[in-house]
């Protein structure tokens, strides 16, 4: 069976993005917000974060600006694209996501595989691209935050899975499982 | 003619190389911790990361093994499926992070070998997707397993950093902004404090 590379790379990005998304779903605006980690990682911030890669690699970077003013400013603040601010709202992050994400399907249905990019902050030998490699490098990118997501969402309220409808996790006692772990780690490190 | 498209670097290659990237990453997120802290589950479902490195052994001997009809010689019990359930997510005590670490370079060089033996576009199937999907290419094989390992560095990202406070996408270029240590507890607080106050703008 031949399988189309640009559709299939475009499939996979479609499905992450959706299994991402579903991370967000039903939580308080507390919880989505929520810095969970010493650097601050919280679920909206990815969102914001995500919104901007796809909105620069398949836009700028292809020659082909995204149309918006980034909410955010790097030099001013290093990292204003992980968390939102007290005056964006869940639904400006998300309609921010969604814009940038059709911007970059646009460019992804109308320019061939080998059209060529360039990525600025790339060490010279590798920052003269193709779409190829683009779609590979943020469908990888986009997967790990979405393990990133995984493990916060997972922290605050015990939901996990692969994606809405596959959870793709077996049926089973997980405390009962947890705590086997934990014995059979502090056995292992003679912890007793 | 994919071998012209990527400026020198053909399909295959870009594939292994992000693989490679995903691999590395799970593979030093271990680097330094004791013994208790590799095993450690830090979720409700137990997720610690020598386990994940076990389960990128089973995820890539079945993929790159049994789905191209060339099974991995002798595959554990663990990673087939008579196993327990994840079983393949946890080192048992017998199990050296040695030996864990040393079955995923042996199953690693064994999924390198599939990967250069076969064309791209390579036909597969897949036994335990559903029969709508199970045929498969080389390519679908290579994106696929992309995606899972690179999530699962990402699970490992946030597991390690939870346990010690390391961070970073790679071994030598941590990708994270040049900043002095002081600004992380800063910046977490300030995003606390924010979280805080939009919950309570939401709930008037």
């Amino acid at each position: 069976m031949a399988s189309d590379p640009k559709a299939d790379l475009h499939r996979y990005l479609k499905v992450i993005r959706e299994s991402f998304l579903w991370k967000l779903d039903g939580l308080s605006e507390y919880d989505v917000r929520r810095p969970l980690t010493p650097t601050g990682t919280n679920l909206l911030g990815l969102a914001k974060h995500l919104a901007g890669v796809e909105a620069g690699y398949f836009g700028d970077c292809l020659g082909r600006p995204f149309p918006e003013k980034m909410p955010y400013d790097l030099d001013a603040d290093p990292n204003s694209d992980m968390f939102a601010t007290a005056r964006e709202s869940r639904e400006d992050v998300l309609g921010f996501y969604a814009r940038a994400t059709a911007f970059a399907d646009t460019s992804i249905e109308e320019l061939p595989l080998d059209a060529p990019g360039v990525v600025p902050w790339w060490p010279e030998e590798r920052k003269y691209v193709t779409l190829h490699l683009l779609l590979v490098h943020v469908i990888a990118e986009v997967n790990r935050h979405a393990g990133h997501a995984d493990i916060l969402r997972e922290g605050l309220d015990g939901a996990a899975g692969l994606r809405s409808g596959n959870s793709n996790l077996p049926e089973q006692d997980w405390r009962g499982y947890f705590e086997r772990v934990e014995a059979e780690a502090r056995a292992a490190a003679g912890m007793g | 003619m994919p071998s012209e498209t990527l400026l020198g670097v053909d399909e295959k290659t870009l594939l292994h190389r992000y693989l490679n990237e995903a691999r590395d990453a799970l593979l030093w997120k271990l680097d330094g911790l004791s013994e208790y802290d590799v095993r450690r589950p830090l979720t409700p479902t137990g997720t610690n990361l020598l386990g994940l490195v076990k389960h990128a052994a089973g995820v890539e001997l079945n993929y790159f093994g049994r789905v191209f009809d060339r099974p991995f010689p002798d595959a554990p019990l663990w990673s087939t499926a008579q196993a327990a359930p994840a079983s393949d997510m946890f080192a048992a005590p017998e199990e050296s992070r040695e030996s864990v670490v040393g079955f995923y370079q042996r199953v690693r060089s064994f999924a390198d070998e599939t990967i250069a033996a076969l064309p791209v576009d390579a036909p597969g199937v897949v036994p335990w997707w559903s029969p709508a999907r199970r045929a498969v290419t080389l390519r679908e094989v290579l994106l696929d397993v992309i995606v899972e390992l690179h999530r699962h560095a990402g699970h490992a990202d946030v597991v390690r950093e939870l346990v010690d406070g390391a961070v970073g996408m790679q071994d030598g270029n941590d990708n994270m902004p040049e900043v002095d240590r002081s600004f992380w507890p800063a910046h977490h607080a300030r995003l606390e404090e924010i979280a805080v106050a939009a919950d309570r703008a939401l709930q008037g």
